[in-house]
């Protein structure tokens, strides 16, 4: 987990920002796609990072002409403002969440509601043999941690 | 998936009825960090009717 800001502690300086713009505090999540996301010329992108969401992120899609249409759009709007980078994109909107696997959205849309509600990545879960409970970490696995 | 629209009408609009933020402001907060501000409101509140009828 990351948080980024000038009051947030290890605030760094972000890329293109100009002193004295006052910039709001944020946490951020890494996550890595159980599939990726294929872009136009087939490269496959699976790392990335999602930001919390604000008060903002839940009342902007809302007035989406395409959420009062449809609202099971409203997560792809969501995921589209939350979702801060992915693999090399250039850049990460609804368009781009609209093209995901349907498992990768369901991932997404999970490690969400993980974030926002939990304030972590680790889900408690129980076996369905032994239903021993234990946590599982949704962010995916990195090299050194278990 | 989303936090609930009118619950967040709710606590943007007690923020601003306390301290007088701006919306803009309000809106930005991350879910954590304005139900933070939001209990720390009730607190202050608790304490200064508590004060205000001698208890």
């Amino acid at each position: 987990m990351r948080r980024e800001g000038p009051a947030g502690p290890g605030a760094g300086t972000v890329p293109g920002a100009v002193t004295g713009v006052r910039e709001p505090l944020r946490t951020e999540f890494e996550f890595e796609l159980p599939r990726g996301f294929v872009d136009e010329s087939g490269t496959v992108h699976r790392n990335g990072a999602m930001r919390l969401a604000t008060a903002r992120d839940e009342l902007v899609p809302l007035r989406d002409v395409r959420v009062r249409e449809n609202p099971a759009y409203l997560s792809v709007v969501l995921l589209g403002r939350v979702i801060t980078r992915l693999g090399t994109l250039g850049s990460v909107h609804d368009g781009t969440v609209e093209n995901m696997f349907a498992s990768d959205l369901a991932f997404l849309q999970d490690f969400y509601r993980q974030i926002n509600a939990e304030g972590h990545t680790r889900a408690a879960v129980a076996c369905p043999h032994c239903s021993e409970s234990f946590e599982v970490e949704l962010a995916g696995s990195r090299l050194g941690e278990s | 998936m989303t936090y609930a629209a009118d619950r967040i009408e709710e606590e943007v609009a007690y923020l601003a009825y306390h301290f007088h933020w701006g919306m803009d402001d309000i809106l930005d907060l991350e879910h954590a960090d304005r139900r933070a501000y939001v209990a720390r409101t009730a607190t202050l509140v608790e304490q200064a009717e508590a004060k205000a009828t001698g208890r």
